[in-house]
């Protein structure tokens, strides 16, 4: 008798977006699991077509409403990139300023109101604030003070459009950063305590064999710039995507999964930053990771939870040493040299890689858009992921099972688009017993 | 002048229908005086609890989908909010419910809300609404200024 077994999500809760699920398994025996996106990217790249460079920032801004920075710089530098424009000093550092405010405000929201609720066993953010107001009041505040940042610096919460290519519209002045200073440092203590709170969980015992990528740069943890690395020997220049990763449609979906040519699936956000980046942390996050048992490397994914703890530390830190060193640039944006080309960026969304690449033509009009955001990156090891999830707890009830499942693919933290918010829980059991 | 109202769009403008509570409130820019503040949200709740702190009274606006004839206009105040999917739901409604759920939990909804509901059909990705939709925004406006009204 065969005895076929299916869990079915078509919406998960608390990704941000839209995602399916579908797990079907025959007499014991896995046969398939997958885990599906709707990719708006797809859209604003042909929307993009026809459009001046200059739209590009505030086009792509719209896709992530939680990552509106990282689609704005990888589309920044991938147009200076272009035109050979160097984008340098206080005004690069200002770039970095507003990704910390963005890491700042998509790891927290990620960890207090999607995520920690798995851990302590509520169905949602409004049941365990019921019983952890203080938890919940803790998160709010520290979001708040990447907000600000976010505010000052992009000219405006969601969707910033004070990004230009070349720079800025208008550079933020001493006085208007040093307002932030004050709720960034109780931040920093908060954050600290966070870590320690979130490390107190209890992980399912999963390590993967990932193949890591992220940004390397030689002085600092990658925000905007740097070469393109993993743990398994790639190490190449952001121009040369399209030559090391290819982008394969999928049956069952109009989304697009990336792998490495002759590799396969890899793995990007902040696993992949914190294993390949580890000396470029401050000591005051090494010191609070080794505190709660992080090694230099982390293979279990839920305890990214953990991670993203840390480099929501070290985005404080280094927000505050940004501010501290300001000083208002002469001019906020550098000229540009408009002319035909091929434009790469880069950069590092709170949730991992996002590689963009332009064509332009001789006033800077996009010819063609590609777009690959990290959760198509991640998509294929979310489904491997499921799969060594499923083997060890394959006994457990559907709506156990379906949990922990979605607490996989929430690990995450897949961005899978910024769109409308049904949200529509189907579990079917199919059994021909 | 002292604020008494916030008045929140919610919406997404490039997913067509979805815009209805982003236009709501653009229609109402210098259809209202100072004490009342504007806020497009996209539905974020982090910023939406920090926005219901602006003003004592709030008035939220969202596309919904109810099975109803596009276009209508419907009103709740949070308490006739459903605990569930009951009356349908909004584009947003799951964070927007879970939203209006925590800010009563973490006090930042003493006086509740009025949440007006702009029955949508099309979320395609794109720009520009349907025209039901747009009357129905049309409608919403004088609703929201009707509820403004002292």
């Amino acid at each position: 008798m065969t005895d076929v077994r299916k869990i079915d999500v078509d919406y998960i809760a608390r990704v941000e977006g839209e995602g399916e699920m579908h797990v079907k398994v025959v007499d014991g025996v896995i046969e398939d699991v997958w885990f599906g996106i709707f990719e708006p990217p797809r859209f604003y790249e042909a929307f993009m077509v026809g459009r001046p460079y200059a739209e590009a920032p505030d086009i792509t801004a719209r896709i992530c409403g939680i990552c509106p920075v990282a689609y704005q710089m990888s589309s920044v530098h991938a147009m200076e990139y272009a035109f050979g424009a160097s984008v340098t000093g206080q005004l690069r550092a200002l770039r970095r300023l507003l990704y910390c405010g963005e890491w700042i405000e998509s790891h927290i929201l990620h960890m207090f109101l999607l995520h920690a609720p798995d851990f302590l066993g509520y169905e949602s953010a409004v049941h365990m604030a019921a019983d952890h107001k203080d938890i919940v009041e803790l998160g709010l505040r520290m979001k708040k003070a990447g907000n600000a940042i976010v505010t000052v610096v992009g000219g405006r919460e969601i969707h910033p459009i004070n990004v230009k290519v070349g720079g800025f519209y208008r550079a933020p002045t001493k006085k208007e950063l040093e307002a932030l200073v004050p709720e960034l440092e109780w931040s920093r203590d908060a954050c600290i305590e966070t870590i320690k709170l979130v490390s107190g969980f209890t992980f399912p015992n999963v390590e993967q064999d990932f193949e890591f990528v992220s940004m390397s740069h030689p002085l600092e943890y990658p925000f905007n710039e740097g070469r393109i690395v993993s743990n398994k020997g790639l190490d190449i220049a952001v121009s040369e995507w399209n030559d090391y990763f290819i982008e394969d449609h999928v049956e069952r979906s109009n989304a697009l999964h990336s792998t490495i040519r002759e590799r396969g699936a890899y793995h990007v956000g902040p696993l992949a930053r914190y294993a390949l980046n580890y000396e470029k942390l401050t000591p005051a996050c090494r010191d609070i990771a080794s505190e709660v048992g992080l090694g230099p490397i982390e293979l279990n994914p839920f305890k990214s939870i953990i991670v993203r703890g840390v480099e929501t530390l070290y985005a404080i830190e280094e927000a505050l040493r940004l501010i501290d060193q300001y000083e208002e640039p002469a001019k906020p944006s550098v000229e540009l040299n408009v002319h035909a080309g091929v434009g790469h960026g880069a950069s590092e969304a709170p949730r991992g890689l996002l590689y963009h690449r332009y064509e332009l033509d001789s006033n800077g009009r996009i010819l063609k858009a590609q777009i690959v955001p990290p959760t198509a990156q991640n998509q294929l090891t979310i489904e491997d992921d499921l799969r060594v999830v499923l083997e060890r707890s394959l006994d457990m009830p559907d709506d156990e099972l379906t949990w922990l499942l979605e607490q996989s693919i929430r690990n995450y933290d897949p961005c899978i688009s910024c769109a409308t918010h049904f949200l529509k829980l189907k579990i079917e059991r199919i059994s021909t017993k | 002048m002292v604020t008494e109202a916030v008045v929140i769009g919610v919406g997404n403008r490039w997913r067509r229908d979805d815009a209805a509570g982003l236009e709501v409130v653009d229609a109402l820019r210098g259809r209202v005086d100072d004490s009342v503040v504007l806020v497009e949200s996209d539905g974020e709740p982090t910023r939406l609890l920090d926005a219901f702190e602006l003003a004592p009274r709030v008035i939220m606006i969202d596309a919904v989908v109810t099975g109803g004839e596009p276009g209508t206009v419907h009103r709740f105040t949070d308490e006739q909010l459903p605990d569930g999917m009951g009356i349908g739901q909004s584009s947003h409604l799951v964070q927007l419910y879970e939203t209006i759920a925590l800010g009563k939990l973490l006090d930042r909804l003493p006086n509740g809300l009025v949440l007006i509901g702009i029955e949508a059909i099309d979320f395609d990705n794109g720009e520009g609404m349907t025209d039901a939709v747009a009357t129905g925004v049309a409608d919403a406006v004088e609703d929201v200024l009707a509820e403004l009204a002292p």
